[in-house]
């Protein structure tokens, strides 16, 4: 069931109906009873990886809490991301590992055979990742002793498996989601309005915006030795925007649906293009809640700034290397061009580390050029050339076929003045390049003030015109041929 | 103004919205539509046919450009094609049951595929395919009909829901547009066979689902079809079209599947023309199976012409 679904909706319907129906204390039960549907509505066997997590992190929870020694604390701990890293990493990485070791055997002499190791070919568990890593954000807080220890199993199974979240994300922390799980929920109608806002937002950056960029973006893709470079060019900035409005997008339906149940889920994306750096963008503007997973449950174990400048750069590259590592599988199979990806966002932060202090100094030097907004809009433009850059490698088959497209376009650029007016844009290009348009026009005013903010306090004719516009271009302009949303694939 | 009053207006606003846009979209299909089988049956004026041709893609191309005009010249007979990409069974049946609702024809020329005797794909299925019902003006015994295929033929809800809602038309993109299929672009070139897209052509048209089960139920359903026809005295034919020899020996089991359809039809003493070898040089094709305008130009004179006359003449005694 995908969120882009007539089915999901009928769905969401008849949960919020009984949720608001039942009595308080029985509502956990039925939001684990509709999660569990939701799982399993998309492919039932994988509902065991689900309930593994689950009865592991609340087993080993246990242990934690109860254990006297610290010793024993560390065993439980241990055992928990035993269970749950291991089981990510061999579903996700194995019949690739072995791809690779195979010509290593042969090399080596050990064998002559050509798929010694054996291939599982083991199923795609939708979402795994995402709730290995709500489960590990459990056991290192409980043992960090930054929370307690939830004590009703089902409620923590909610937290695990609560449907708006379980395909991708955000990733919850515990923390801040079961002390919510504990509250009485009222139907309190601006609450209400803000979640379906939210999803309807979400729906159009996904159906809309997204979507009508897929086929653009997978021609120029497909065959980059025989694309026009202007077609890769163009390819190539339509990625920047599928993927933005495809993860957004479905970021702030899981929101908003979220929002209707009367849970709050950490915000996820915020204006992401809009960074003036590559670290900010990591930081605090793309997927905020896995950037902040790594920082604090990778980062800082590792040491983090504190321990040096030499092992702050090895720290950096690290979780950036682990991160790309984890994107590897997204809908583009797992490949080696996804540890170039992250290895390239990782020397961005280098470099970023490296001449903080010369600009510093430069700005200090310079202050009307540093505060000026021509200043800004540059640097906004060279962070998303930077970002769109390492998206390539992304997005790519692989990574002989990422340097092809970008041997061709860095090639093609002092042609491209000669070529651009005889390039064959059609009315999908057109149509394309008005949404995106758009959407930096609203993301810019939102950085501003919140557009719905500004809404909510304006007269109710505008608002309802935005509504009402909003949900015809999705039925005009939509691509509803329902396609898993790119992060759902792991 | 009390919530509800607030939700209820601003769902009776969405309506007349909606409605309006459901019209525009309705008449813009009525206007641009062109190739698809429920548009033809709904549009035609003309009321009785000497024949109408049913199938899959291939036999499409004897409806591009003038080529039905032309058959309908050669044979001195009045011709309607509601053939229809991937077109199965099934959604034929659906087609020729929804043309009688409107029109009469003396015969059916029947342009069977094997393919689409194997698969759900190419039969309850197909009609899932929002591309069908894009053209398909608003027409209450087509929803009628559809309701009772989704209650007794196991096809989705979801086709008479899209139907009547008429979302498919609404989120049409080419709306603006006349409808086009995009072999008819291909229709005067020449095809030159390359054998991994001759494999992944096969590959799409049979899947990995080559189930006799299948075959014998869609056969089955096919027979009590033209049962029923025949009933009603309209004439079968049935026919295969030219495939290029190297395709068809790649298709799987074709000769076995072949030989039980002729069987079943000599029973039923349905004439049936096999065409798959004859008229089938490589220059006749715009792709890897599909006719291109010389060839059904050749297949038309040499071959198809004689049939129809010899169908169309009234029978002795």
């Amino acid at each position: 069931m995908l969120f882009n679904s007539l089915n999901f909706f009928l769905f969401l319907g008849i949960v919020l109906i009984f949720f608001y129906v039942l009595p308080s204390r029985y509502r956990w039960f039925w939001l684990l009873v509709a999660s569990y549907y939701f799982y399993i509505s998309w492919e039932p066997r994988n509902a065991i990886y689900l309930i593994v997590a689950t009865i592991s992190a609340y087993l080993c929870g246990l242990g934690i809490a109860r254990a006297g020694k610290k010793t024993t604390k560390t065993g439980f701990l241990i055992a928990g991301l035993f269970i749950n890293l291991g089981i990510l990493i061999f579903v996700k990485y194995y019949d690739f590992l072995a791809a690779q070791l195979d010509p290593l055997l042969i090399k080596s002499g050990t064998t002559t055979v050509e798929s010694f190791l054996p291939r599982l070919d083991l199923p795609n568990p939708v979402g795994l990742s995402f709730f290995t890593f709500s489960v590990v954000t459990y056991l290192v807080d409980l043992y960090a002793g930054r929370m307690d220890l939830a004590r009703h199993p089902g409620k923590f199974a909610v937290y695990v498996a609560f449907f708006p979240k379980l395909f991708a994300g955000p990733i919850e922390r515990a923390r801040y989601f079961l002390p919510q799980m504990a509250r009485t929920v009222r139907f309190e109608e601006h609450k209400i309005t803000q979640g379906l806002q939210l999803i309807l937002w979400g729906m159009f950056k996904k159906v809309v915006i997204a979507e009508n960029l897929v086929d653009l973006v997978d021609k120029s893709f497909s065959n980059p030795l025989y694309t026009p470079p202007i077609a890769l060019i163009i390819g190539t900035y339509f990625f920047a925007f599928q993927i933005y409005c495809d993860f957004s997008g479905y970021t702030d339906i899981a929101l908003g649906v979220s929002k209707l149940f009367g849970i709050d889920l950490k915000e996820n994306f915020r204006r992401s293009y809009l960074a003036v750096s590559t670290a900010e963008f990591w930081g605090k503007r793309w997927h905020i809640s896995l950037g902040s997973w790594f920082r604090d449950y990778l980062y800082f174990p590792l040491g983090g700034s504190r321990a040096g400048r030499t092992r702050q750069y090895f720290n950096l590259m690290t979780v950036f290397v682990v991160s790309g590592l984890w994107h590897g599988g997204l809908g583009y199979g797992v490949g080696w061009s996804f540890l170039v990806w992250g290895a390239l966002n990782g020397l961005y932060q280098w470099v970023g580390v490296g001449t903080a202090g010369l600009w510093r100094k430069a700005g200090d030097r310079w202050p009307m050029i540093r505060d000026s907004s021509a200043w800004h809009v540059c640097r906004v433009l060279f962070t998303f050339h930077l970002i769109t850059f390492s998206w390539i490698f992304f997005r790519a088959n692989s990574t002989e076929e990422a340097w092809i497209i970008i041997k061709r376009i860095s090639l093609s650029l002092g042609s491209l003045p000669q070529y651009l007016p005889r390039y064959p844009f059609t009315q999908e290009h057109f149509t394309a390049l008005a949404l995106i348009v758009f959407l930096i026009a609203v993301e810019i005013l939102d950085e501003r003030r919140s557009v719905w903010e500004w809404l909510n306090a304006g007269p109710k004719l505008v608002r309802w015109t935005v509504y009402y516009a909003l949900i015809f271009s999705m039925l005009l302009l939509g691509q509803w041929q329902a396609t898993e949303f790119i992060y759902m694939q792991f | 103004m009390t919530r509800i009053q607030k939700c209820v207006l601003f769902i009776v606003i969405g309506l007349i919205l909606y409605g309006g846009v459901y019209y525009t979209a309705d008449r813009l299909a009525y206007k641009n539509g062109r190739l698809n089988s429920f548009h033809k049956v709904k549009t035609t004026k003309q009321s009785g046919f000497d024949y109408v041709i049913l199938g899959a893609s291939h036999a499409l191309p004897f409806g591009f450009e003038d080529m039905n005009a032309t058959l309908e010249g050669l044979t001195g007979t009045r011709i309607i094609n509601l053939a229809g990409p991937g077109h199965g069974i099934i959604p034929n049946i659906l087609v020729f049951e929804y043309f009688l609702k409107y029109h009469q024809t003396k015969n059916v020329l029947y342009v069977l595929d094997t393919f689409a005797l194997s698969s759900k794909k190419w039969n309850e299925e197909r009609l899932e395919d929002v591309k069908l019902l894009q053209w398909a003006p608003f027409d209450l015994t087509l929803a009628r009909m559809l309701l009772d295929y989704s209650f007794e033929k196991g096809i989705n809800k979801k086709v008479p829901l899209d139907y009547i809602t008429g979302f498919s038309k609404i989120n049409n993109h080419s709306r603006l547009e006349p409808e086009t299929f995009d072999g008819e672009k291909k229709f005067g070139k020449k095809y030159r066979f390359f054998k991994p897209r001759d494999k992944q052509r096969i590959k799409y048209l049979y899947g990995s689902e080559k189930s006799d089960a299948l075959f014998g139920t869609y056969m089955a359903i096919f027979m009590d079809w033209i049962e029923t026809i025949k009933m009603n005295n309209i004439g079968v034919i049935v026919i295969k079209t030219p495939i290029p020899t190297h395709i068809y020996e790649m298709l799987p089991q074709e000769n076995e599947f072949n030989r039980k359809i002729q069987k079943v039809l000599m029973e039923e003493k349905i004439p049936f023309y096999d065409f798959s070898l004859l008229n089938n040089e490589k220059e006749f094709f715009y792709d890897t199976d599909h006719l291109n305008s010389k060839g059904v130009d050749e297949f038309f004179t040499n071959h198809l012409k004689d049939v129809l006359k010899r169908h169309a003449a009234p029978k002795k005694g």
